[in-house]
């Protein structure tokens, strides 16, 4: 894309700018004989982004050296304290001061300590002042405009085409005299498509029966099966919870748990298992307490607006709330707009169509959000597991109560001595509990014994409540308190010691097709408990006629498939953010998505089933020479596995991982040095198969993030993160290669690799292999891991580093040949072949 | 061109739509080729390089500063808890003078007093302590640092910094990434982003945390943000192994590691013949091999037996109550020495008394921590002076926040954002230089203020970087360190 712009753009600018220079030098002349063939100059797009760049720093609403303004074009013809209207004379470049100042003929040159403007940059403006200095309008565009279905391109090669995304991105190879990349392995594909999906390997017995059925819908009944298997719901919540900054603590000092917020995680889990229509999805998070009372899920869903970061010891409430209004404003339009709206947070965004007043308009829709805890209507799932802790507490308080009661009578006569006349006699069980205490310190007969069991009993009632906490049928959500909202205003420079005009609920203008559509219509839902405002929002969000919505969602789901987004920055479409690559498909595919309800596991299938999903990742001389980053998709993207689905596979393929699903976070064990890094971390310890669960189930402490996931590039849980770095770094390298985790489950692989293959060092190579990378070796690497195993086994045996086999299998294996098999299982699940995805 | 014929997406009749944002730029910026550009730029070229293969992957690679400076590297030994000001370097006689009455009797407009802890209306407290001047440029220091007075004519005291939270969490985020918010990267992600580190053996960005605990917040105070994991500072233990992971423990033997890392190499290598023009997997090999020397080195850097009597003894290693900050302030030399751009000392850990934190008792307090770190970081200064490093060295001593003028308890003194003092040495710092005051007894900045911004600003200036040029692309922003403010503190360098 870049490539084609510098060939192709580059002559034709030069031919531009050559006249343009022209015009400049006379400026009279042109004027009058304009060629009719004189490209006409855009103020929008030629000339308001240069002087944005480079001036806004000094002279905009927040810095306005020498009086002069130029956010608007009306600012900007206005000019400063000297120039005045002087600025910019239109039809006459050579009287405007503002090409004098870019010149330097009048001094300070602008801008001042920066690179002066070529001359090339100045013809251009003046070439624009000579043709009448005239402010365009802005034509909607892309993104701004709805989405149509475009018309699905014909092809040369047919034969290639399965569905009609193919035609899409054929289409555009067929153009640049490219050839889409041969379809990958049977293996390889099936790899692929697990991970993508599931987030695991496949076991060795899976891709054999892949591999042996022959018919012609083997692949589409493997995506059904995956699209239907729960472990798909927690691969693909993963990537949601990574845009909401999914976090189980507040973060700051404390960095307090947050004991109820896995409900959150679970719903986005069951969400995507159930495939719930993704305009419902967006519906429920925004607005579900107002929408769908009745709906548990609906009330946790909520807990969306509860994710950001919290300072708990905050001293400044109102900076606080607004910081929180602040952060799920940006989040909001960040992940379901796809529009950095923070921009305007302080003025009008300088690049996008989203001006303050739009920015204070959305954040107006949350400002009588109240954070609540809600107890849930329906069935409780988790009461079977908590029953026996509320008998256990009905019993030990039982208990704790007849202990009591022996002291009511000493308590009753201590509250007798400071009884006011008139007064009734009542004690409660502090009274009785300051009886066990005298009593104990006067060492009455059985009073020590007393005091004890009621301190352990009170303990024992902690530690279950402390348990059952969690569990209850809690969620932490926001709720609204009446139907009237207070009032909202812009804030000048987001500054909430400057508030400004009052806003009322509207949209974005830009998004909106005509003005009448801008003003939200609210109406408060029966019951007077809420002002109907998110619902209002919600509605507009999750709907077809929203331009931004079906794009930006179906672009995110092309993004993890393809590793790559159709649009490369997936919560910018805006002009910051990369072009579209594909601008019709786009458009194709998420007309298609409101067509098929909203239905993402639809949309998965499409794209999976694609010829283009399924091309290998080869790439031929020619393609990396003409499209070198690959943004035509000739063959398939390279993917490394995210931390999480690396540790997960490593866990699947030791046969160690805990499938069960849902609940309270868990804890891995982490080392005391990691531990160390912060004044409280407080890290809670799981039993071994808890800490074996998928890593989406770990604990997620703002502070600390467990150390396999941190190496390779976690989402950073305190801002929305859009699509994960792949950063390679040598830390990555100690992570995998030395750490715990990895050596520990390399130890277990080799178990199963011992159980499976018995003591036949061949056999064990051949199973190692399977398990790890779903094939077998060939020759050379037989050869070659044969050597390994023997020089490991000689190395162990003589520094007596053994592993204790942990399955016993006959004949024996000696631990020395255990410990080599373990570091060739170690071996394997460091290799590129095991990180990367063809 | 990519001219498009779709009537949705019409192509201008001139330029069109810049196809990504780096396009966008250069066009935008044709004669605009200035450093702030080629900043923009290099993020854009990064991820190029990453899909592309065309550029060199490393991301940590060495990169030139934006204009020349002495400074190559950054030793920031942070205070945490927040030292007071009028008891170290900010000598108040009005104090003394006020001592006992209310803030508003010795200050006209105090306006309304806000502590953390409560207790607005206590008085006024005079220092404890006594302070006398020292060096040719006669600054006064108080008696809790002899040694570090002995430095003063190589040492500049910003005596009017301010932040603004008075509540430890958000003022040390603030003060190491200068929002109050959780989540933005560091001073040292930003230094290691808009520099690299020559030395790719070791990490380019150590934190060394106090033996008795991280600071409040954790990990977050070092991290990169939303900047790639790359630029976050590495934890950095001062014996032994000293970064997570880096040995394999004690059941594997170096024999069997290097045997075991062959078989990966050629395996890995094997299969990048086989797909051929991916760097990332190049990459990945070169990962492990530069692990693998980081694994000799580290140790090499925490292992001091080659330092002489005389140099532990400058950094106090010889009294057990100097020993473990005077290891980390050698080690942060040792560092530097080998080229890593940007190290951070705590001195104090958890919570309380174990830090700077003196709400109970500023004698007992600060007569601990000060004479814990008096002479060490002395010792550091003088060995970095002696071996020619402190020239290419800043260092930056520093709290969150500083503390109130009036007391807390009758003792102590309670959080104050509104001022304290921060003091850098070397990389082209003016040494025996007062910059700024707090107003009479020390309650707020008072002549020319600084907020944390402005220190932001210096210290990337200090390095070669001009803070409103080293941007950072992230939700549709190009993303400061100093925000949307910080001015360059001049007159600190000489």
């Amino acid at each position: 894309m870049r490539l084609r712009f510098h060939l192709c753009a580059l002559p034709l600018l030069l031919v531009f700018t050559a006249q343009a220079t022209a015009f400049a030098q006379a400026p009279r002349l042109q004027s009058k004989k304009l060629p009719v063939a004189t490209p006409a100059i855009s103020y929008r797009e030629q000339v308001e982004p240069y002087l944005k760049a480079i001036c806004s720093s000094c002279h905009s609403t927040d810095k306005h050296n020498g009086e002069f303004v130029m956010d608007t074009p009306a600012q900007l013809f206005k000019g400063g304290a000297t120039s005045h209207a002087r600025i910019i004379v239109p039809g006459h470049s050579s009287q405007s001061l503002l090409i004098s100042y870019l010149k330097g003929s009048k001094q300070p040159q602008m801008p001042i300590g920066g690179t002066p403007a070529t001359a090339t940059q100045i013809a251009q403006i003046a070439a624009w002042i000579d043709q009448g200095a005239k402010i365009d309008v802005v034509r909607p565009v892309f993104p701004y405009v709805p989405a149509v279905k475009s018309k699905v391109p014909a092809v040369k090669n047919i034969r290639w085409a399965r569905n009609p995304i193919d035609n899409f991105i054929l289409s555009k190879l067929e153009t640049k005299g490219l050839q889409p990349a041969p379809e990958a392995g049977k293996v390889t594909l099936m790899r692929r498509v697990f991970a993508d999906l599931v987030g695991e390997p496949p076991t060795p017995e899976e891709a054999a029966a892949f591999v042996k059925d022959t018919s012609a819908d083997a692949y589409e009944k493997l995506i059904d099966r995956l699209l239907a298997d729960p472990r798909y719901g927690e691969r693909w919540a993963r990537h949601w919870l990574d845009l909401v900054r999914y976090a189980d603590t507040h973060g700051f000092e404390n960095d307090g748990a947050r004991p109820r917020a896995w409900r959150y995680r679970d719903y986005v889990i069951r969400a995507f298992n159930a495939d719930k229509p993704y305009d419902r999805f967006i519906k429920e998070q925004i607005a579900g307490d107002e929408l769908y009372p009745t709906d548990a899920d609906a009330i946790v869903a909520t807990g969306y607006a509860r994710l950001s970061p919290w300072d708990e010891l905050s001293t400044d409430h109102p900076q606080r709330w607004q910081d929180y209004l602040n952060d799920v404003t940006d989040t909001t339009g960040s992940v379901m707009l796809g529009l950095t709206v923070g921009c305007a947070k302080c003025h009008s965004h300088k690049y996008d169509r989203v001006t303050i007043k739009d920015y204070y308009s959305l954040q107006s829709f949350f400002i009588s959000t109240r954070l609540e805890e809600s107890r849930l209507p329906g069935t409780d799932p988790y009461a079977a597991k908590t029953e026996p802790w509320h008998n256990q507490i009905t019993r030990l308080s039982a208990d704790l109560k007849a202990i009591r009661e022996k002291y009511r009578s000493a308590a009753e006569e201590e509250r007798r001595k400071s009884l006011r006349p008139g007064e009734m006699l009542r004690i409660d069980d502090g009274d009785m509990d300051r009886a066990i205490d005298r009593a104990t310190d006067a060492r009455l007969p059985g009073a020590e014994q007393d005091h004890r069991r009621k301190d352990e009993i009170q303990g024992d009632i902690r530690s279950i409540e402390d348990k059952l906490r969690p569990l209850e049928p809690v969620a932490e959500v926001v709720k609204e308190g009446g139907k009237s909202a207070p009032p909202a205003h812009i804030l000048l420079r987001g500054n909430l010691a400057t508030p400004g005009e009052e806003v009322r609920p509207s949209f974005i203008e830009s998004l909106c097709a005509s003005k009448d559509q801008v003003e939200a219509m609210v109406v408060p839902p029966p019951g007077d408990r809420s002002t109907g405002r998110r619902t209002a929002l919600a509605n507009w969000i999750a709907n077809p006629a929203n331009p931004m919505t079906a794009r930006v969602m179906v672009n995110r789901l092309w993004q993890h498939h393809f590793g790559a987004g159709i649009v490369g920055t997936p919560s910018d479409f805006g002009r910051n953010g990369d072009h579209a690559t594909h601008p019709e498909l786009l458009d194709w595919l998420a007309v298609k998505f409101t067509e098929d309800g909203w239905s993402l596991k639809k949309m998965h299938r499409l794209m999976l089933t694609s010829a283009a999903y399924r091309q290998s990742t080869q790439v031929t001389p020619l393609s990396a020479k003409q499209d070198p980053q690959n943004h035509l998709l000739s063959h398939m993207n390279r993917i490394r596995l995210e931390g999480e689905a690396l540790r997960d596979s490593i866990l699947a393929t030791s046969g160690r991982l805990n499938p069960e699903m849902f609940g309270p976070g868990v804890y891995p064990k982490v080392s005391d040095e990691v531990l160390s890094t912060g004044s409280t971390h407080k890290w809670g310890n799981s039993a071994e198969d808890q800490g074996m669960r998928r890593t989406i189930y770990v604990f997620q402490r703002r502070s600390l993030v467990l150390p396999i996931v941190e190496a390779f590039d976690a989402a950073d849980m305190n801002n929305t993160c859009p699509r994960r770095a792949a950063t390679t770094i040598a830390p990555q390298a100690l992570a995998l290669f030395n750490g715990d985790f990895s050596r520990t489950e390399s130890k277990y692989i080799a178990a199963r690799v011992l159980k499976d293959a018995g003591a036949d060092v061949e056999k064990q190579i051949i199973r190692a292999y399977e398990l790890t990378l779903i094939r077998k070796p060939n020759s050379s690497q037989l050869a070659l891991a044969k050597a390994f195993l023997q020089k490991q086994s000689q190395l162990h045996a003589a520094d007596g580093n053994g592993v204790r086999a942990v399955v016993s299998i006959r004949p024996a294996v000696s631990e020395a040949q255990t410990a080599a098999l373990a570091e060739l299982c170690h071996v394997l699940i460091n290799t590129n072949e095991f990180v990367y995805l063809d | 061109m990519g001219q498009n014929s779709n009537k949705q997406f019409p192509a201008l009749p001139h330029m069109r739509n810049a196809a990504s944002r780096r396009e966008f730029l250069e066009r935008a910026g044709v004669g605009f080729g200035s450093l702030a550009l080629q900043f923009m730029l290099a993020q854009e070229a990064e991820a190029d390089a990453v899909r592309s293969g065309t550029k060199n992957l490393n991301p940590l690679a060495p990169k030139p500063p934006m204009f020349a400076t002495k400074a190559k590297s950054v030793i920031f030994l942070f205070m945490y808890g927040g030292p007071s000001q009028v008891d170290t370097f900010d000598p108040k006689p009005e104090l003394t003078k006020y001592d006992g009455k209310t803030l508003k009797t010795a200050l006209a407009n105090v306006g309304e007093v806000k502590t953390f802890g409560g207790g607005n209306n206590a008085p006024l407290m005079r220092s404890p302590f006594k302070f006398q001047k020292y060096g040719k440029s006669g600054i006064e220091v108080s008696e809790l640092f002899p040694n570090l007075a002995t430095c003063v004519d190589d040492m500049c005291f910003l005596r009017s910094v301010y932040g603004d939270s008075n509540n430890h969490a958000p003022a040390l985020f603030e003060m190491n990434t200068g929002s109050i918010l959780q989540g933005y990267p560091s001073v040292g992600s930003w230094i290691t982003y808009g520099l690299g580190t020559v030395n790719q053996d070791l990490p380019a960005y150590v934190v060394m945390t106090d033996h008795r605990g991280g600071p409040i917040g954790g990990a977050p105070n070092w991290s990169s943000g939303f900047m790639p994991a790359t630029y976050q500072g590495t934890v950095f233990r001062p014996e032994g192994t000293p970064i997570l992971d880096l040995s394999p423990g004690k059941t594997v033997t170096a024999e069997e590691q290097r045997t075991s890392l062959d078989l990966l190499n050629k395996l890995n290598q094997e299969h990048a013949l086989s797909h051929p023009g991916d760097t990332n997997l190049e990459a990945r090999i070169a990962a492990y091999e530069l692990a693998y020397r980081m694994q000799a080195h580290a140790p090499e850097v925490v292992d001091i037996k080659g330092e002489t009597e005389e140099t532990r003894g400058l950094y106090g290693l010889d009294n057990e109550r100097t020993e473990k900050f005077g290891r980390k302030c050698l080690l942060a030399r040792r560092l530097v020495e080998r080229g890593v751009r940007f190290v951070q000392v705590y001195s104090g850990g958890g919570h309380g008394d174990d830090t700077w934190d003196a709400h109970g008792n500023i004698v007992g307090n600060h007569g601990k921590h000060a004479g814990d770190t008096d002479k060490p970081i002395a010792g550091l200064l003088k060995d970095l002076k002696r071996r020619g490093l402190l020239e290419n060295t800043l260092v930056v001593w520093g709290g969150e926040f500083g503390r109130m003028p009036i007391t807390q308890g009758g003792a102590g003194r309670d959080h104050n954002p509104g001022v304290q003092t921060v003091w850098m040495a070397g990389g082209g710092v003016k040494g025996g230089t007062v910059i700024g005051s707090s107003d009479e007894v020390g309650y707020k900045a008072g002549e020319d203020p600084y907020h944390l911004r402005d220190l932001h600003a210096t210290i990337l200036h200090a390095m070669g970087l001009n803070h409103e040029r080293l941007t950072y692309l992230y939700n549709g922003r190009f993303q400061r360190l100093t925000g949307t403010a910080g001015t360059v503190i001049k007159n600190a360098f000489s």
